[in-house]
């Protein structure tokens, strides 16, 4: 369902999947709503930790459809970081950083299905 | 004779759609503590004597337009006064309890009053059903009203839900639509009719009978999730001052104690409900990783995945789930196995909603269906 041509080498952190992409067209993409936290790319609604992108030129955008339900992060030359902020167990962080080349990337959260019945329902995540 | 076209929405009344919206969502969702003040009432009665007016009927006298503190009590109140009022029209047996009061006004007031009691008595009860189930109170009050008629009289509350019965803020919708015309387009028409439902729609749903009126006051607990589905997951995601209360998970009804005690949850409960949707919730409550434990799920597909993580598809009555491990330890240095339930056919679940085509039932294509994708495209360099 997606126009980007994906390539190889998928990155997840918990229920974060980051799917780089040979491109997105600018047409598709405005950026992400501000958040006072940073590059914010999803909540996780259990424990209060949250998967945050850190770099320098880092830039996260949304699709202009809002039916679509996944970010775009823009990676710099000097690359980045995702780390999951907040929610650590016994002082380790419920998943280890994950390191990005320059690029662009899908953020795209786990999605659960939530309905037996003929009104086929799927929804994030809640971890 | 063809119609004239009377108004095109012009870009200002355009840019004025999304706050009415939100006018009139927010008052749909209008809650209140301690009830209708007495300026409230009195603003009322006047609109509902309008309604009747401009219907060209009599209105009903001020002692005869009840407000009553929920759309239960006023479901049944309203049908059981409609219903002694019908009995005495018709001259039917005159030897009930409500009958022998002096005044048509006790045929009201009684109905209302008994009503009232047994809805708040069930609902500070501790029952735990599906929704409030008057029907045993119910049953009481009416016989205590209406004697040998007890049983009609209960038959009337459904007839005045489904003839008499308006919303109020409840239906703010069409009351959005076309007050929109009124107060934004100014359309030059005539509303001096139609104000008074315009007012009504402030207030809880009511009941309009030749010979009285009630009104229900509003909730003073509405939550909703934030699709505005009916939601709550700690208590009511409706309830009124009488005790009356609704329990919702993401707009699914349930019984009050998967809300308030889902530590009360028992696997036996949980396979005897047949509404798959209650189902689902009262696994989710239970938590679906102990449901997995705790009954027999069919092992469909067991793999590692390339960075050495088992993981495992699994079956049981209408409920797929691919079991994961975290790749990263916790702090004791145990891993947490998380259960995500997929799609039956492993449709790949699109991030717009949508659904790919299905897939052969294995643990890879099962995973990757999470992230709307197919397995042949789920290639992990890493995972943590």
């Amino acid at each position: 369902m997606t126009n980007e041509n994906t390539k190889p080498g998928l990155v997840r952190q918990g229920d974060v999947l980051l799917i780089p992409v040979a491109d997105v067209p600018d047409a598709d993409i405005a950026p992400a709503k501000e958040d006072a936290r940073g590059l914010v790319l999803a909540e996780g609604e259990t424990s209060g930790h949250h998967h945050a992108v850190f770099g320098r030129g880092a830039r996260l955008m949304r699709f202009r459809s809002e039916a679509r339900q996944e970010l775009v992060v823009i990676v710099g030359r000097g690359g980045a970081e995702v780390r999951v902020v907040g929610g650590e167990s016994g002082g380790v962080p419920r998943h280890h950083p994950v390191r990005l080349g320059p690029g662009k990337y899908l953020a795209r959260v786990q999605r659960q299905w939530t309905s037996a019945d003929e009104a086929a329902r799927s929804r994030t995540v809640n971890d | 004779m063809a119609a004239q076209k009377k108004y095109t929405l012009t870009p200002e009344h355009r840019a004025q759609l999304e706050p009415w919206k939100n006018r009139w969502i927010a008052n749909a969702m209008a809650t209140s503590q301690g009830g209708y003040t007495d300026a409230q009432r009195t603003r009322a009665r006047a609109a509902i004597k309008g309604l009747y007016r401009a219907a060209n009927l009599k209105p009903p006298p001020d002692e005869r337009i009840v407000f009553v503190p929920s759309p239960f009590v006023l479901r049944f109140a309203a049908g059981f006064a409609a219903a002694i009022w019908y009995l005495r029209t018709t001259g039917s047996d005159a030897a009930t309890s409500a009958a022998t009061e002096d005044a048509t006004r006790d045929a009201t007031y009684a109905a209302t009053s008994d009503a009232t009691s047994a809805a708040t008595d069930t609902a500070t009860s501790a029952n735990d059903l599906w929704y409030p189930d008057l029907s045993a109170p119910m049953l009481a009050a009416a016989k205590a009203i209406g004697g040998d008629h007890a049983k009609f009289l209960l038959a009337c509350a459904p007839l005045v839900y489904g003839r008499a019965w308006n919303g109020g803020n409840q239906w703010s919708g069409w009351v959005a639509f076309l007050s929109f015309f009124r107060h934004v387009a100014k359309l030059d028409l005539e509303y001096e009719k139609w104000d008074h439902y315009e007012t009504l729609a402030d207030y809880g749903p009511r009941v309009l009978h030749a010979e009285f009126a009630m009104i229900s006051e509003l909730p003073t607990v509405l939550t909703v999730d934030a699709g505005n589905q009916p939601h709550n997951e700690t208590g009511p995601f409706c309830a009124w001052r009488d005790g009356t209360a609704l329990y919702s998970i993401h707009g699914v009804r349930v019984p009050r104690s998967v809300v308030e005690h889902p530590e009360r949850l028992t696997l036996a409960r949980i396979e005897a409900e047949h509404n798959a949707e209650i189902k689902r919730i009262m696994i989710d409550r239970y938590g679906l990783g102990r449901y997995v434990r705790d009954s027999r799920f069919e092992v469909v597909d067991a793999d590692v995945d390339p960075l050495g993580q088992p993981r495992r598809l699994l079956r049981r009555d209408g409920l797929t789930v691919v079991e994961l491990a975290n790749s990263t330890e916790d702090g004791d240095g145990s891993r947490r196995m998380y259960h995500v339930p997929v799609e039956p056919s492993l449709r790949p679940m699109h991030p717009d909603g949508t659904l790919g085509e299905p897939q052969a039932m294995t643990a890879l294509n099962a995973v990757a269906s999470t992230y709307g994708l197919r397995g042949e495209q789920y290639a992990l360099e890493l995972e943590t």
